[in-house]
């Protein structure tokens, strides 16, 4: 009998489709895109938060000196803020057509640029998302607390040398930073809306989790807490510093996020395949399921300086058991005899329209008899995946079809370390001169400096140590004691970048310096 | 070769000298190894302090009421432990004091002479009159008492044992890491602790600190109070003080390589050639020299094991070249009796210096070796026995490539770096080792390193060189010849080079070196001056340009201006160096540069090396210095007197001044 006839998925081109309960809950992951540089992301970020709309038709990028009417759209200071923060060079293959990339260092000079319309929003799902989540997903709305970060946060992004002010600082220039923008107010009101439970996109329903022990999602926090010591630093560096430092706290927290939020999927598919393959009981509770979002993060990123592709198969691995893990919810609502349409997975039981994971899962041990019947004798894993070869999401390589897999692996190239305009450092991917042989992955220099501000940061109460900054990597899923030749060489990075202070005997105690300690804003 | 007077012999020295490879049973100095003296027992100042302090450690019945909290602190490696076995035996021999490991529920304290070679207790106890403990000995305090300990914590062991200490009066000898120190002082502050005042003032490098102990509980105490002793042995370089040499002289001393006399191998053993070479005068200055500037290439010190591992395998080689058990001894015997003399080449000191990754000397990539091997081989038949069982032999002979000494000898090993053949040596020196192999004889009579064992390889190269004329297909000729040539001055160079003193980056590490030399409380020099002021001045002139100091922010933006330059006059901080790395101070700023970096930099103020051939890695510290100056000046807050340079996407060049917080274009290029 084929278990798998009538199963309530949603079609699509390459899936087996979502089942309505996951797509309507914090597993979906919106699909991701191509960003060709770190500049889109702040563009994009800009976009979201001062314009009236994110997009204005097809992609178009910063042109300085565009003309309107004749008229140049950028006055004298703006151009000369654009000219300093020209970063990436792009010439396209088969057109010999060179594009440059700027960074807008105010809002009002991303008024001429736009990612296309149809374009996934990523700097929301991926990066806006994380704040949303921690923010609001502790049980209780704490506002003060929210406004206070809001405002932090709004400020930096608008920079603070306010008036004539603003001029104390080179890249700050004459510029009004709000030109053609939304007023301030909108734009603190649309971006406190983007970091909010209620306006998190046409998914937002469950797409925030709580945990039962109502503690704050670990990662989320992780993420939180750093924009705000990043954004405290704004006042004390060059805006064209600060924005590099911005570039790659973006690049990496989203990407983190978004790896972070495919792992629960892997583990609820596994557990939940083990369950009704008879393999295992739901020797399971709440603390558990916490547990694996705590945990989450942990272990992303192996770094390594022999080549990898360790990325891609992540992905592989997720899309694969998205696609099982919708199949499987489908099954065991169907063999339950539930109608699940209205429900959202929830990690916890709550109201009427959450299934929460253990209700799934004692479900699934309810059915696993009566699957296991009509199997005759076969494997589940081995029938699941028969059934699911047809899909071409799941059985072709990551980047081989137009599927999912393939967005999410080029949206993670803005990890990569660009062939021009990445001199500073701010990569964690380094790929090999050879093309499709790999990469590495080992952070550059302006990320190691920017993960040691943070910890820094984190850890203001003592003198930093070399641990701390380790500490601080793994937060993000980058474990570099788990090889052995990995740990040396991050040390003898911060060592040749004069990070490190003290006796090279100390271990990881080494003490470390602070590359950013808030300093006085002036030159004497 | 062999004369009918001579036999093949076996020398012991060699076997021992094995054990001090990094994997070797000597090469840890554990408790079970303290009871005897170690191989290359060499005289050094810790034996001093040793002599000094050994009788704080014992009570003499309680007439002694001084003990000694001695912490010896230094990385892996750094002979802690091989000092704590020197204070063993003095102690053992001089006051008649005895050890053992504490005692177990149900188990009987073993003497350390019962202990195994690799047991290493987290304690041993010192008894007088085996009475009581009066002193306790951690050899390794960085691991835990319990090796099975579910959640293992090196800070709080330490804490314990010197609460422990403290608590029964007795002195204490610690060897650990400074990270253990550290660490342990995060854990909990307790100021007024004996262990918190001790570690205290190792953090703090404070001089000798003494302790009272408190006397109101119930025991009576061993001491009533403790000095505490702190010796660092990370300080200075092992290799620059002489003690290196030390320990080579102690390892080519005649009375271990007196067993060597006679033997028919030993002409063409490369570790006998070896050893003759060290004990010249040349010889040993030239190798510890390129072991410092190896040394100061990597960044980090040579700690006392490697140091022993080096000569261990200059000396004997490496125990993986040794299948079935066979002694170095016996490895040359069958090896010379087989005829394989490239196998015995790789073993000389340069070739494991330089090629140690390369088989024979010839290509690195496996695939390319294969090819070399087998237009190598392919002719063989042509040469005259000895010859033919030579090169035969690349085919079948297995040699490690693996020799230990990582971080020095792999393929990214500093060795590979500083490999002189990266660069061009001068015509003059290039030609002369590009050996005509028909003239090595008079290279043998210049150079101290060409041996017997050279001159028989020399010998057959000869011979295939001279088969060329025997290959009719003239490709093929044309072929065999550039593979033979190639090999033969990848070996001929490295030993040319090296005998002759040339490193790549030989000139600037020397530099670096003298800088380090300089003690800033003496009046310089005007040689020393001059050094300094020139190094300076090409740091300035590589990071921010010659004519007109300039701040690089990108690769589009640049600073300059009077208010700039003042800021960015570079000082070299004798004082602050560490004697290790050097500091370059931008205002009060310190910025440190590794050797590596300082080699390179210097290389292309010198030279006007172009961008593209600098390593990524020295490229990526040089925009960082940089960026770090760019943010020390604070340029973006500058009010006046500052002018940047644009580039423009169409590569034209925007200047702008500024004046009173406002920019102004120079010229009429917007």
């Amino acid at each position: 009998m084929d278990i798998f006839k009538d199963l309530k998925l949603e079609k699509s081109k390459t899936e087996a489709g979502w089942h309505k309960s996951i797509q309507n809950s914090f597993l979906f992951i919106p699909t991701a895109g191509m960003r060709v540089s770190s500049d889109d992301l702040i563009i994009e970020l800009y976009r979201e938060v001062f314009f009236e709309t994110r997009s204005e038709g097809s992609l178009k990028r910063i042109d300085p000196e565009e003309l309107q009417d004749g008229k140049p759209v950028f006055d004298d200071e703006e151009k000369f803020s654009l000219y300093m923060s020209r970063g990436r060079k792009k010439q396209t293959t088969a057109t010999r057509k060179l594009t440059n990339f700027y960074t807008p260092l105010y809002p009002s000079l991303a008024r001429r640029s736009w990612l296309r319309k149809q374009s996934e929003r990523a700097v929301r799902d991926f990066f806006l998302k994380a704040i949303a989540q921690n923010l609001h997903g502790g049980g209780s709305n704490n506002h003060s607390l929210e406004n206070n970060f809001i405002d932090v946060f709004f400020n930096a992004l608008l920079g603070k040398r306010n008036g004539v002010e603003r001029g104390e600082d080179i890249a700050g220039l004459q510029i009004d930073v709000l030109r053609d923008c939304v007023s301030e107010e909108d734009g603190r009101q649309k971006l406190s809306d983007l970091c909010g439970q209620s306006s998190v996109g046409e998914h937002a329903g469950k797409s925030i989790f709580t945990l039962q022990s109502k503690e704050p999602d670990a990662l989320a926090l992780t993420i939180c807490q750093d924009l705000e010591h990043l954004c405290k630093l704004e006042g004390h560096l060059d805006r064209l510093q600060w924005m590099s430092l911005l570039k790659t706290f973006l690049r990496f927290s989203s990407s983190v996020w978004l790896l972070a939020q495919m792992k629960m999927t892997i583990i609820f598919r596994d557990k939940l395949l083990s369950i009704l393959s008879g393999k295992s009981d739901v020797n399971i509770d709440d603390k558990w399921i916490d547990e694996i979002i705590q945990t989450r993060y942990k272990g992303l990123f192996k770094p390594s300086m022999q080549l990898t592709n360790q990325l891609e198969n992540y992905v592989q691995q997720y899309v694969k058991a998205r696609i099982e893990l919708n199949i499987l919810v489908a099954l065991v609502e169907k063999y339950s005899g539930n109608n699940w349409d209205d429900k959202s997975v929830t990690l916890h039981d709550g109201s009427k329209s959450d299934l929460g994971i253990l209700e799934l899962m004692a479900e699934g041990r309810n059915v696993q008899s009566a699957i296991a019947k009509d199997l005759t004798g076969l494997d589940l894993r081995v029938v699941l995946t028969r059934f699911c070869e047809r899909f071409t999401s799941w059985s072709m390589p990551v980047n081989a079809t137009g599927g999912p897999a393939k967005g999410y692996c080029e949206y993670l190239l803005v990890l990569r370390k660009m062939e021009k305009g990445d001199e500073d450092g701010g990569y964690l991917v380094i790929p090999s001169k050879r093309k499709n042989t790999g990469y590495k992955i080992f952070p550059g220099n302006l990320m190691l400096k920017l993960i040691t501000y943070l910890a820094a940061q984190a850890n203001s109460d003592k003198k930093l140590i070399f641990s701390d900054v380790e500490e601080q990597f793994k937060k993000y899923g980058l474990d570099f004691g788990e090889k052995g030749e990995i740990r040396p060489k991050l040390i003898e990075s911060l060592q040749d970048m004069g990070l490190l202070r003290g006796s090279p005997d100390a271990g990881d105690s080494v003490a470390v310096s602070n590359p950013y300690s808030l300093q006085k804003k002036r030159a004497n | 070769m062999s004369s009918p007077n001579l036999m093949e012999k076996t020398n012991p020295f060699l076997s021992k000298l094995l054990d001090l490879e990094v994997s070797g049973k000597d090469a840890i100095s554990a408790p079970g190894n303290w009871t005897k003296v170690p191989l290359l027992n060499i005289e050094t100042e810790v034996d001093k302090i040793v002599e000094r302090l050994a009788p704080s450690l014992i009570s003499k019945n309680g007439n002694n009421k001084v003990g000694v909290w001695w912490f010896l602190v230094g990385s892996p490696g750094n002979g802690k432990s091989a000092a704590v076995g020197s204070l063993f035996r003095t102690l053992r021999d001089e006051h008649d004091a005895e050890f053992k490991e504490p005692k177990a529920s149900g188990s009987e304290a073993r003497e350390i002479s019962e202990l195994g070679e690799h047991e290493i207790p987290y304690v041993v106890e010192l008894f007088e009159n085996n009475k009581y403990p009066s002193a306790l000995f951690a050899q390794d305090a960085s691991v835990v008492p319990n090796p099975y300990d579910q959640d293992p914590n090196t800070a709080m062991a330490l804490i314990k044992l010197l609460k422990d200490t403290s608590a029964k009066g007795q002195s204490v000898v610690v060897c650990a890491n400074r990270g253990i120190v550290e660490k342990a002082l995060q854990q909990t502050e307790e100021r007024k602790a004996p262990w918190y005042q001790a570690l205290k003032a190792i953090q703090d490098e404070s001089d000798s600190k003494s302790i009272k102990f408190d006397d109101s509980g119930p025991g009576k105490l061993v001491f009533n109070e403790v000095k505490v002793e702190v010796t660092p042995l990370d300080e200075k370089s092992i290799v620059a003080d002489d003690t290196f040499g030390k320990l080579l002289d102690k390892a080519t001393f005649n009375g271990g390589w007196s067993d060597c006399e006679g033997c028919s191998s030993s002409e063409l053993c490369p570790y006998k050639n070896n050893r003759d070479w060290l004990k010249t005068d040349s010889g040993r200055s030239r190798f510890i020299q390129v072991l410092r500037y190896a040394e100061l290439m990597s960044g980090q010190a040579i700690v006392f094991r490697e140091a022993v591992a080096f000569i261990s395998l200059m000396l004997a080689g490496t125990s993986r070249d040794y299948k079935d058990d066979v002694t170095p001894c016996e490895w040359v015997h069958k090896t010379v009796k087989k005829g394989a003399f490239f196998s015995l080449l790789s073993r000389r000191i340069y070739m494991l210096l330089f090629k140690s990754q390369s088989l024979f000397g010839l290509k690195r990539d496996l695939k390319d070796r294969r090819n070399q091997i087998e237009v190598l081989t392919e002719n063989a038949h042509y040469l005259t026995e000895s010859s033919a069982n030579a090169i035969k032999a690349l085919k079948t002979d297995d040699l490690s490539t693996e020799v230990g000494l990582k971080r020095f000898l792999s393929s990214e090993g500093v060795f590979a770096e500083i490999d002189p053949v990266k660069e061009n040596q001068g015509k003059a020196l290039e030609q002369r080792w590009n050996v005509a192999t028909g003239n090595a004889e008079s290279l043998m009579h210049d150079q101290p390193l060409m041996s017997s064992l050279e001159r028989q390889c020399f010998a057959i190269w000869a011979d295939c060189e001279n088969l060329t004329d025997e290959i009719k297909n003239q490709d093929l000729a044309h072929n065999y010849y550039r593979e033979l040539r190639r090999w033969i001055t990848s070996v001929t160079y490295r030993l040319g080079f090296f005998a002759e003193g040339h490193l790549l980056f030989q000139k600037e590490l020397e530099e670096y070196q003298k800088i380090l030399a300089i003690d800033e409380n003496n009046e310089l020099t005007d040689e020393d001056e001059d050094l300094k002021d020139r190094v300076e001045d090409s740091f300035k002139d590589f990071v921010f340009g010659s004519d007109n100091s300039e701040v690089k922010i990108s690769q589009v933006l640049t600073v300059h201006g009077k208010e700039v330059s003042e800021q960015l006059d570079p000082e070299l901080n004798l004082a602050a160096g560490r004697k290790a790395r050097l500091i370059m101070t931008i205002g009060n700023n310190p910025l440190e540069l590794s050797p590596r970096s300082f080699a390179w930099l210097t290389r292309k103020s010198r030279t006007g090396l172009s961008d593209k051939t600098f390593p990524p890695a020295v490229q990526q510290v040089a925009n960082d210095i940089r960026y770090k100056a760019a943010s020390y000046i604070k340029y973006a807050f500058i009010e006046k007197r500052i002018k940047l340079q644009i580039i423009k996407a169409d590569g034209s060049i925007l200047d702008l001044e500024r004046r009173n917080n406002r920019l102004r274009v120079l010229g009429d290029n917007l």
